[in-house]
């Protein structure tokens, strides 16, 4: 069957059999970023946004995101890079490979939580394994990155 | 961290950078082998067997071979007999040549039976299911423990063959054997006063690397066969195709993109030999990724090991003899395992340095379970924790703090480590490294335990160990660095970066001794056509191993350019001096600049 979606704020059209899972279409429509890691909902790579929220592409059937909107770290590429330097400055990227789903979880917590704690920030998180890291170096990354945003909002709310 | 003597004045060296891919990492760019492959693929898979021991008595791919889009379905006819390893290691390979690509007996549940290739995922699949495979069950070897001498042969061919002395025999289901010892130990440990006598028992474990095994290949320009894979070892990598498929290294290509992790699972090419035989048969691209599944039964895990120790000492707690029988647990196949057993023994026993006799014997046998591969640590790991559990049972029995204990027994620098090929610990800061970390843990305040009144008792524990880095003797590493138009520079590697940052540190490092900045040098690694040969990235020595090969080549190329700067200033080359920017006569003050330098060269 032929769907229609939003992919980054264009509009694409794609043939999906009734048992394919968005994973590999959002791949085969270029978004490289979307990674396989468990194939069963396990490892967080495949995390994109659906409607906005994160959801784990590896499971979500494609013929159910007709006429929806999904978003891959492709579709926030500029902000991607921003939290990527603060996680390039902590040695939270190592092989990498983890990468673009964990953002996309970070990014999409940015928005749901106001001011997490350390503890909300696990938990929001628990669902992004990482190999490389032991992850200490992801929540100094991520607390800096917050604090910084925070800073900004500051700052615009008093302009 | 304190930085080392010598290191303060580092320029570059030192300095936290952020890694050399971080931008292409962090903003998910197409990078890693899938993301490479071309569209036009080939997906290739494996049919495993269902049984742990059997023998494939017909193979039926006719329907199967009828289902739209699909290639091929290849079998253990299409693939010469002749037998390789797929363990990643220096030639000659101390892993024995006990494998064939596709194999008419199955030695375990995932072993592969036949591959099958078409145009799309589903047509592969469909395919699969069609395939009718007539086995004859066989018994199998399952515990480790009764493998040895048992009348059930996992490798009974008469075309395996053990290219090293580690002792192997297939008709004793032996993938090695041996003994190293010094001093007599049944005297000393019948002299002891206490002698702990012990058997630990360690399983199997996996890297669980975020990036499962992958690879895809195909013909180029010249018809020759073009790797590109997740893998730490790319140069072994050639080797092993150019073995599995019986055909000319020069007709082998292998590239290493990013790569999503190893820890030792991709020093075995766990995945390279299928897409290879696919596109040597058919001429067409192909690719294959193992699923999650498939890298967690079908793989190169940790070894299993069950380690006898015993160990003696006096009344005042001197360790006066150490003696440990390892059996490993190879699996199908023996990729690593002659090697890892080694470590179980030689990074365990040379702790305790003041023994007056040592033995270390070790078996390490076939079986019907999924092979063993490389895994941080490489057998140290297992060794160092039946012979440090065994150490705190003594403790126990004497009543004394652990840490003590090691104190009084620990190898020091200078000593000589008779169970570590008599070699001299000419680099140990071991006695340091405990102070600071009992400093750390608190550990007076907190040993044994806390009652923490709550319900909760808090105790602490200690375990030593020792580590190289990379294989003495035998590990290479090479670059080879080359001064561009424009003077900039292209270093090449052949050490494989993982993750683990090798492209990076190596560049800071050719940086800081061409005295100039990271971005005047090009990183590229790893071609097999066109990186210098490296053994690859294991045994955390890439720092150490081809970052000291850096250095030199960084020397060797200071000296040319100041030689090429003296022709071009007409002066004697003893005259000049080269500051990373440009070569200076130094009597005259007439100078050169690299760019000019790098220019004229062409």
């Amino acid at each position: 069957m032929e769907i229609q979606f939003t992919l980054n704020k264009k509009q694409v059209t794609a043939e999906v059999g009734a048992d394919t899972v968005l994973l590999g279409v959002l791949r085969d429509l270029g978004c490289k970023s979307v990674k396989c890691g468990c194939e069963t909902t396990n490892c967080g790579l495949c995390t994109v946004w659906i409607d906005g929220k994160s959801r784990l592409s590896c499971s979500v059937l494609a013929a159910g995101i007709d006429g929806h909107e999904v978003t891959t770290l492709e579709g926030v590429e500029e902000e991607a890079a921003e939290f990527g330097r603060f996680l390039a400055a902590e040695g939270g990227e190592q092989c990498g490979f983890c990468s673009p789903g964990f953002i996309m979880n970070v990014l999409a917590m940015k928005r749901e939580l106001e001011d997490p704690d350390l503890e909300e920030i696990k938990e929001y998180l628990a669902g992004n394994l990482c190999r490389c890291t032991g992850y200490m170096s992801q929540l100094r990354a991520i607390q800096k990155y917050m604090t910084v945003q925070k800073e900004k909002t500051g700052k615009e709310a008093q302009a | 961290m304190n930085m080392t003597e010598g290191s303060k004045d580092m320029r570059v060296v030192n300095q936290a950078v952020p890694k050399v891919d971080a931008e292409a990492l962090v903003t998910g760019k197409a990078v890693y082998t899938n993301d490479l492959a071309p569209s036009d693929c080939l997906i290739v898979k494996i049919i495993r067997s269902p049984h742990a021991h059997a023998l494939i008595k017909d193979i039926n791919t006719a329907r199967a071979e009828a289902v739209p889009g699909i290639e091929c379905i290849l079998t253990y006819k299409d693939c010469p007999d002749k037998r390789f390893t797929l363990a990643g290691q220096t030639y000659p390979e101390a892993s024995p040549y006990d494998r064939l690509i596709l194999d008419q007996r199955m030695r375990f549940v995932g072993d592969a039976a036949a591959i099958v290739a078409g145009t799309s995922e589903e047509a592969v699949k469909k395919a699969m299911k069609l395939v009718r495979i007539k086995y004859e069950v066989l018994e199998p070897v399952l515990d480790f423990r009764t493998a040895k001498d048992n009348p059930i042969l996992v490798h009974p061919e008469d075309n395996w063959k053990s290219l090293c002395p580690v002792g192997a025999d297939n008709k004793r289901n032996l993938c090695a054997q041996g003994v190293s010892e010094s001093g007599d130990i049944e005297a000393v440990l019948a002299d002891c006063d206490y002698v702990v006598d012990r058997v630990y028992h360690t399983k199997a474990n996996q890297q669980a690397m975020m990036e499962t095994f992958r690879t895809y290949t195909c013909l180029d320009t010249y018809g020759r066969l073009n790797v590109v894979s997740s893998t730490q070892v790319p140069f072994h990598v050639r080797r092993i195709l150019s073995n599995a498929l019986d055909i000319p290294k020069s007709k082998v290509r292998v590239i290493k993109p990013r790569i999503g992790g190893g820890f030792g699972a991709k020093q075995t090419a766990v995945s390279e030999v299928y897409p290879a035989l696919v596109t040597w048969k058919t001429g067409k691209p192909a690719k294959i990724i193992f699923t999650r599944e498939e890298s967690l039964t079908a793989s190169s895990p940790r070894h299993e090991m069950e380690m006898h120790v015993r160990l003696g000492a006096d009344k005042e707690g001197h360790i006066r003899g150490i003696d440990l029988y390892t059996l490993s647990n190879t699996g199908a196949f023996g990729e690593h395992g002659p090697t890892t057993v080694g470590l179980s023994g030689h990074k365990s026993i040379p702790l305790y340095g003041k023994a007056e006799a040592f033995r270390f014997t070790y078996d390490v046998v076939y079986t019907n379970v999924m092979s063993s591969g490389a895994y941080r640590g490489y057998g140290a790991t297992q060794g160092l924790f039946a012979v440090e559990s065994a150490v705190n049972e003594l403790a126990k029995i004497l009543d004394m703090d652990p840490t003590v204990l090691r104190e009084m027994n620990m190898v020091r620098e200078g000593d000589v480590m008779p169970a570590y090929y008599g070699e001299t610990a000419e680099s140990c800061a071991l006695d340091r490294c405990l102070a600071r970390a009992k400093e750390m843990i608190g550990w007076d305040e907190k040993y044994p335990c806390r009652d923490m009144g709550n319900g909760k008792v808090r105790g602490v524990g200690v375990a030593m160990a020792m580590q190289g880095s990379g294989i003495s003797n035998v590990d290479t590493g090479s670059v080879a660095i080359k001064v561009n138009d424009d003077g900039f520079y292209s270093l090449m590697i052949g050490a494989t970066d993982m993750g683990t940052g090798c492209d990076t540190i190596l560049s800071q490092m050719a940086a800081e001794c061409l005295a100039c900045d990271m971005e005047d040098i090009i990183v590229h690694g790893v071609d097999t056509d066109t990186s210098p040969y490296d053994c690859g990235s294991y045994a955390s020595s890439t720092t150490y191993v081809t970052g000291m090969a850096v250095v030199r080549t960084c020397e060797a190329l200071v000296g040319k350019i100041c030689e090429r700067g003296a022709e071009y200033l007409g002066c004697s080359v003893d005259d000049v001096e080269f500051n990373g920017a440009e070569v200076i006569n130094l009597k005259t003050g007439e100078s050169i600049t690299r760019k000019e330098i790098g220019n004229r060269v062409m």
